[in-house]
């Protein structure tokens, strides 16, 4: 498999003024250098579909901009298409497509195939490719109904179908995503992520995908890479980080009958009682899940039973508060 | 080149379309600049009206002065002037990063983002007084003064684009650097719109050799109204094409440099 993207030890650090304390001469300000991204390596080969996790300020923008060539860094290699995507910014945005959540690149006050016509001619689209994705974009996107209104018209959701359309017109090989179902409801958002696994299916599109929405990652994406502190914490397929990385599963009664802890399970972990139910917490390769229900129902009159998968939203926040 | 205006071409075309949105916006903006420049052309007539000339200038020749520069300051304006001056504004929203994510370069998106529209009113007037004054002029003007004119009025335009490009490039280090500006391009410029002659000797080494905004109008003018007496004013006047290139090219490598400065390449 080819090496789209190509890390090593990449850094980049910020100088940040600061005031300093008693005893200094008002007004003189020291400097402290503070990470941003600091020593990461990975490399993200064609047709890959990853999801970039990690809080607010892990320095997943300060990475995603050091691979489009828009940040220099501090130290380290990287190398986009096998080139050096600062030097060759241009070059490589040519091929390059990117969402941007809290961004636009749409014309305001113009319907929206009007911005599509100047992309068109910044990105010399040839005519017969334009046509080819406009037209399969709309379709998938359902944009027909839209096409011709001024941006300042639309929803939010119109507008981020817009904005991924205006993002592949040009059939990038590489898509940046950064945070791009943000504020989306339940039926864009799943457009949006049908959308993102086609284009990767049929065009072998290499996604990078910035999300706070973890459903975005388990349908989209089949490797996670999560920073936090500018630092890789877990890379690898989204299957093995679930599997390795597995929380409690869970079983939840709802009962009137106050629980007496007279229950004796080895293999669950613990228990967790609350006013109308209790849980029990355990380990998939400690005990069946079957073997607690039915122990329980011996015990109780349990009015409704939930069964938990951890998701990978739970393995994250362990990461996240690490 | 080619690619260039095609491309500048469609994106004009579709910022009027953007603009009929708000025609009533766009009908007023020419018109109040319209307005203005016709009476700051006006209170030079009426100035000029009084006395035959001031150290040898007459109306045609201020005009000649004054239209020089104003029409290369609003050719510069319909090129760069919105978008160099939003500068600030395009780094806070990000749209100056949407920008440098396209296959094209950041100096020509912010020339195709934005059509300077009200500085067509500007034109307007500038090339009525133009007219009356060349044609007002009694000595007959020889084909190699109209070259040297077209070539005068480019010099200047690369001068004004330059010096609107290099103040605004300001922003990649700072923020706020509106009053700075308005003296140091706008203030002294406007002195400019008067015969050199009458200011002291200091004044007008700084317009020629520090912020060289003489070269825009006054040598051309001297070289067009035969007003070039002395050797360096020929020597100046006929270097002012050349002087505007030069200054254009000094304010792209500050832009340049700015940029790289807001990509953490280098400062």
């Amino acid at each position: 498999m080819d090496k789209i993207i190509r890390a090593e030890n990449l850094s980049r650090s910020y100088s940040v003024a600061e005031k300093q304390g008693r005893g200094h001469i008002p007004g003189i300000r020291g400097h402290k250098t503070i990470w941003a991204v600091k020593e990461i390596s990975f490399e993200i080969g064609e047709g890959e579909t990853v999801g970039f996790i990690g809080p607010n300020g892990a320095g997943k923008s300060t990475t995603i901009k050091m691979l489009a060539g828009i940040l220099h860094p501090t130290a380290g290699n990287v190398e986009v298409f096998g080139r050096n995507p600062y030097r060759y910014r241009k070059e490589n945005a040519k091929r390059i497509g990117v969402v941007f959540g809290q961004k636009s690149q749409l014309w305001w006050d113009l319907p929206v195939i009007d911005t599509y016509t100047l992309l068109k001619k910044i990105y010399k689209i040839p005519d017969e490719m334009y046509c080819r994705n406009l037209e399969s974009y709309v379709e998938c996107l359902q944009m027909r109904e839209f096409l011709q209104q001024p941006v300042r018209q639309l929803s939010l959701g119109q507008r981020m179908r817009a904005e991924f359309c205006a993002a592949l017109l040009h059939g990038p090989a590489l898509l940046f995503l950064d945070e791009p179902t943000i504020g989306l409801d339940i039926v864009v958002k799943k457009q949006i992520r049908e959308m993102i696994r086609r284009i990767n299916e049929e065009r072998k599109t290499t996604v990078l995908l910035t999300t706070h929405d973890l459903r975005d990652i388990e349908e989209v994406c089949d490797r996670i890479i999560l920073i936090n502190h500018g630092q890789i914490i877990v890379d690898g397929e989204l299957k093995e980080v679930r599997k390795n990385f597995e929380g409690l599963h869970s079983v939840e009664f709802l009962c009137r009958i106050p629980f007496r802890d007279d229950i004796q399970l080895p293999g669950v972990e613990k228990w967790k009682v609350e006013e109308g139910s209790f849980t029990a917490f355990y380990r998939n390769e400690d005990i069946l899940q079957t073997e607690i229900i039915e122990t329980v129902l011996k015990n109780y009159l349990v009015e409704d039973i939930r069964i938990k998968e951890p998701t990978i939203e739970e393995i994250v926040e362990r990461y996240y508060r690490e | 080149m080619r690619d260039f205006l095609s491309t500048y071409f469609v994106y004009i075309k579709t910022f009027f379309k953007a603009r009929a949105e708000y025609k009533t916006s766009f009908v007023l903006g020419m018109l109040s600049n319209f307005y203005c420049y016709f009476i700051t052309y006006m209170s030079y007539w009426v100035l000029m009206n009084g006395v035959d000339t001031v150290e040898g200038w007459d109306f045609s020749d201020i005009s000649i002065l004054y239209g020089l520069s104003l029409l290369t300051y609003a050719i510069a304006g319909m090129l760069v002037w919105y978008s160099v001056y939003a500068l600030e504004d395009l780094i806070i929203s990000g749209q100056l990063d949407i920008m440098l994510l396209r296959p094209q370069g950041l100096m020509r998106q912010m020339i195709f983002q934005r059509f300077g529209d009200t500085f067509l009113g500007q034109i307007v007037v500038t090339v009525i007084f133009l007219c009356a004054a060349f044609a007002s002029r009694t000595k007959v003007i020889g084909w190699q003064t109209w070259i040297y004119f077209i070539l005068a009025v480019i010099g200047g335009v690369f001068m004004q684009t330059g010096s609107m490009i290099l103040f605004g490039a300001f922003s990649f280090w700072t923020m706020k650097s509106g009053a700075l500006v308005d003296i140091l391009f706008y203030d002294l410029r406007g002195m400019t719109n008067y015969p050199l002659s009458l200011y002291p000797r200091a004044f007008r080494i700084v317009l020629t050799f520090v912020l060289p905004w003489a070269f825009i109008n006054y040598y051309p003018t001297l070289i067009i109204t035969g007003k070039d007496v002395a050797v360096y004013e020929t020597v100046l006047g006929l270097a002012a094409p050349l002087a505007g290139v030069l200054w254009f090219l000094l304010a792209m490598g500050v832009f340049r440099l700015g940029l790289k400065r807001y990509t953490g390449a280098g400062g």
